[in-house]
């Protein structure tokens, strides 16, 4: 070397060359778009359900707009596979946090997010590894003021809490010893309407948590603090008719719960602080477990008693007949003069194919996808939306969806994802691709706050005054568990006459079976086990409408909406 | 009169359990008008796919016979240009036969009336290049003083069964299952790609050249003699 000094330059150069050219590199690292995420409660998640997510957008440099898209692989070698994307926001034009309800179908499995240009460019991407969060079943969610009792849950900021009911899906109870903002109650009132089980701990804490949210939800009427003998502070007041007290100590009720819609609503009326470790894990293990309502089932039923539209086969068998017979004919004919059995023959195909042809016109016989979407709107002082759909394919064409702008629908996936058939998914801003054998089934529900306002009041024992934006076919108003016909529900406020009973709840629902009110009475029937229906004053109002498409692949859609009001001077005085 | 035509009495038989052929694997591919539910739980699976495959296969065989009937009434001695008339008579009649199930199944197909077209047309060349080839094993077999029969749909099955199971085997060699009429048929119920549509109408057509190639030089040997 010391005899080439041009050599040794030319390697200082390069040298110098590569520190700058990496600086170079690394300053833009550092102005690069970045994604950061967290997902579930303290990054645990369970298969099949929902869980909140976070994304960080940072550095977002490009003036168009980008879209944040989730991708899931599901299942492995043995099980088969399958990929769910999921499009989470459109129009992100600017750093910030945005923050959504995503499914989660197997966390065995990384997630990766993706945000893209407006031209499809990935402009970042982040994978999440949630294989330690992994639970098998839904997990309690603590507030983090309280000690980790359990191994198993998972500790949260309730500053922190998600705005949409549907995101506490994963969670076994949700434990609450802190003040709430209103939206965070708001959503947990709605969950646990849902079927969610909700702990509140409250004794001297109660007026800084206190809000009308609160107090609406709380099993106790005008609560006030009282000391017991040992010199305790507890929550006390006049206890709802349906209050359980469930655990005492020193003589006044520790634990009491109450069911509030499909859930329960579990009052401590003690301070946390004052509660020991085990105190806490033994009231624990008398919270009921979460269990939202879904209407799975039902949309499944009510597809499977659907028909097919098909060929008539009647029709064929006419057809096969005329066949033979025409060819006998023009053989018959053909032996005697062979012009003339060609003539027959002639004639003959063209009269069949155009009977065949106007027999079997497609427009009006095929039906590719057979869907039965159900919505149904629970309305008590808050209102939730649980949505089903259930589908039957004839073809393998791959197809689009559609359902309600923002709703992610989480595919219900067999144990085994092997074979020719693909369960992968892609959903968009109002509806989800996918791709089925023909003769298969697919089911998804999906969560959503309550798009339907309705307001019922009953003005005396014979009219009702009903408040709706929509109308609706058919309505019903079950008051104490007895079922009243309403005439067909206008847009507006109108007051409507109470006709005679058609009998008790059960006995409508047995007696609507195999009529056109059955696809509400499934429903009814579903709802009726978590919902207190047969007490105090309901309006059941639905409308079903069916549509067929032909464009491309043709489906059958029928839509049901039901919509299960409460009395509003129930709901007030609840 | 001619022994055999398309009015013989063996021609009718061959053209009625055609006809039976077809109608009933058509109400096979058809679903009963009954629940989704009850469709789920059966046994019986209602494919689209039954309707083309047994209609193609049974064309084929069809033509086939017809070929072979040809052959054994002509004892191999006719000209080429009357020799292609009757057999267009023959797969033309079988195709009038057939037309009004093709019209009918178009419910079925999801490319609806281009699928029927794609199936007819390719129907009428496979049946062409099928007679003509029959027509010539028959003849040289026969010849040779030996059966033919064993040959003319053993040929024809291999031309079915050989692509198709290649094709359905080996996921790198998919692009041979055109090349077999069943695989065609069961192609066209989707919609067929450009390079599957030109490798199905490849086979009936350069075979349907070769088997006219070689009858032309059956013909001039029977000129010379």
């Amino acid at each position: 070397m010391k005899r080439y000094p041009f050599l040794r330059t030319l390697w200082l150069l390069s040298g110098l060359a590569s520190i700058v050219a990496w600086t170079c590199v690394g300053a833009s690292g550092a102005a690069q778009t970045q994604l950061s995420v967290s997902l579930g409660f303290e990054n645990r998640t369970t298969p099949g359900r929902y869980a909140p997510v976070t994304i960080e957008v940072q550095n977002l440099a490009t003036s168009e707009s980008a879209q944040l898209q989730s991708i899931q692989p599901v299942g492995n070698e043995w099980r088969g596979e399958a990929e769910m994307r999921i499009e989470l926001a459109q129009a992100i034009q600017s750093d910030g946090e945005y923050t959504r309800v995503l499914p989660v179908y197997d966390p065995a499995n990384p997630i990766t997010f993706e945000l893209l240009s407006s031209t499809g460019e990935v402009l970042a991407t982040a994978e999440l590894d949630l294989r330690d969060g992994f639970r098998a079943g839904p997990y309690p969610v603590y507030d983090r003021t309280l000690p980790r009792f359990d191994e198993e849950a998972a500790l949260v900021d309730v500053a922190t809490l998600p705005r949409d009911w549907w995101a506490y899906d994963s969670a076994e109870s949700v434990w609450i010893a802190s003040a709430l903002s209103d939206e965070s109650w708001d959503a947990l009132t709605r969950w646990v309407l849902a079927g969610g089980s909700l702990v509140v701990l409250t004794g001297s804490d109660f007026y800084r948590m206190d809000t009308p949210a609160l107090r609406a939800l709380l099993p106790v009427d005008e609560p006030t603090l009282a000391v017991s003998s040992s010199g305790a502070s507890y929550l006390s007041g006049t206890f709802d008719v349906d209050t359980v007290v469930v655990e005492s100590d020193e003589g006044f009720p520790l634990l009491i719960q109450a069911q509030s819609g499909a859930g329960t609503v579990s009052l401590v009326t003690v301070r946390a602080g004052t509660l020991s470790t085990p105190q806490l894990a033994d009231i624990a293990e008398r919270v009921p477990t979460a269990s939202l309502m879904q209407l799975d089932e039902v949309a499944d039923a009510l597809l499977g008693a659907e028909h097919v539209t098909t060929l008539s086969k009647a029709a064929l068998l006419l057809l096969i007949g005329l066949g033979i017979a025409v060819v006998i004919a023009a053989t018959i004919l053909g032996r005697w003069k062979e012009r003339w059995g060609w003539g027959a023959m002639g004639m003959g195909a063209v009269l069949l194919s155009v009977l065949s042809g106007i027999i079997s016109n497609p427009a009006k016989q095929v039906v590719d996808v057979y869907i039965y979407n159900t919505q149904v709107s629970v309305i008590t002082r808050v209102g939730i939306e649980l949505v089903a759909s259930s589908l039957y394919s004839r073809t393998d064409q791959p197809f689009q969806q559609a359902h309600a702008g923002g709703l992610m629908p989480i595919l219900a996936l067999p144990r085994s994802l092997r074979g020719v058939d693909s369960y992968s998914v892609s959903t968009g801003a109002g509806a989800t691709a996918m791709s089925i054998l023909s003769g298969e089934v697919r089911s998804w529900h999906a969560y959503a706050p309550c798009a339907t306002l309705v307001h019922v009041h009953r003005e005396d024992a014979n009219s009702v005054q009903i408040s709706n934006y929509l109308g609706f076919e058919h309505a019903w108003m079950v008051i104490d568990g007895h079922v009243y016909p309403l005439d067909v529900l206008q847009e507006g406020t109108h007051t409507y006459p109470v006709m005679d009973s058609l009998g008790r709840l059960p006995t409508f629902i047995g007696e609507a079976r195999g009529g056109p009110d059955e696809p509400v009475a499934r429903i009814l029937d579903a709802v009726r086990s978590r919902i207190p229906i047969q007490e105090g004053v309901w309006l059941v109002a639905g409308s079903i409408r069916e549509e067929t498409s032909i464009d491309g692949v043709a489906e059958k859609v029928r839509d049901l909406s039901l919509v299960i009001a409460q009395d509003w001077e129930a709901t007030r005085a609840n | 009169m001619r022994t055999d035509s398309v009015f013989s009495p063996s021609a009718v038989q061959a053209h009625l359990i055609m006809l039976l052929a077809s109608g009933i694997s058509l109400a096979l591919s058809i679903q009963p008008a009954t629940q989704i539910a009850a469709l789920r739980v059966s046994a019986l699976a209602y494919s689209p796919a039954i309707f083309p495959v047994v209609t193609t296969l049974s064309f084929g065989l069809f033509s086939v016979s017809r070929g072979a009937a040809i052959a054994g009434e002509s004892g191999g001695r006719i000209v080429r240009s009357r020799l292609v008339l009757r057999v267009m008579q023959s797969i033309a009649f079988g195709l009038l036969a057939l037309l009004p199930f093709y019209l009918f199944s178009r419910s079925l197909l999801l490319t609806r009336a281009w699928g029927v077209l794609m199936l007819v047309s390719h129907a009428l060349l496979l049946g062409l290049f099928v007679a003509l080839a029959s027509f010539y094993l028959e003849t040289q077999r026969v010849r040779e003083r030996r059966s033919a029969f064993l040959l003319r749909y053993g040929f024809y099955l291999a031309f079915c069964l050989v692509p198709f199971a290649l094709g359905t085997i080996s996921g790198s060699l998919s692009v041979l299952l055109s090349l077999s009429p069943i695989g065609f048929a069961i192609e066209a119920i989707h919609g067929l790609s450009p390079t599957e549509a030109l490798l199905g109408y490849l086979v009936p057509c350069s075979g349907l050249v070769w088997v006219l190639m070689r009858l032309q030089r059956l013909d001039r040997r029977h000129h010379a003699i």
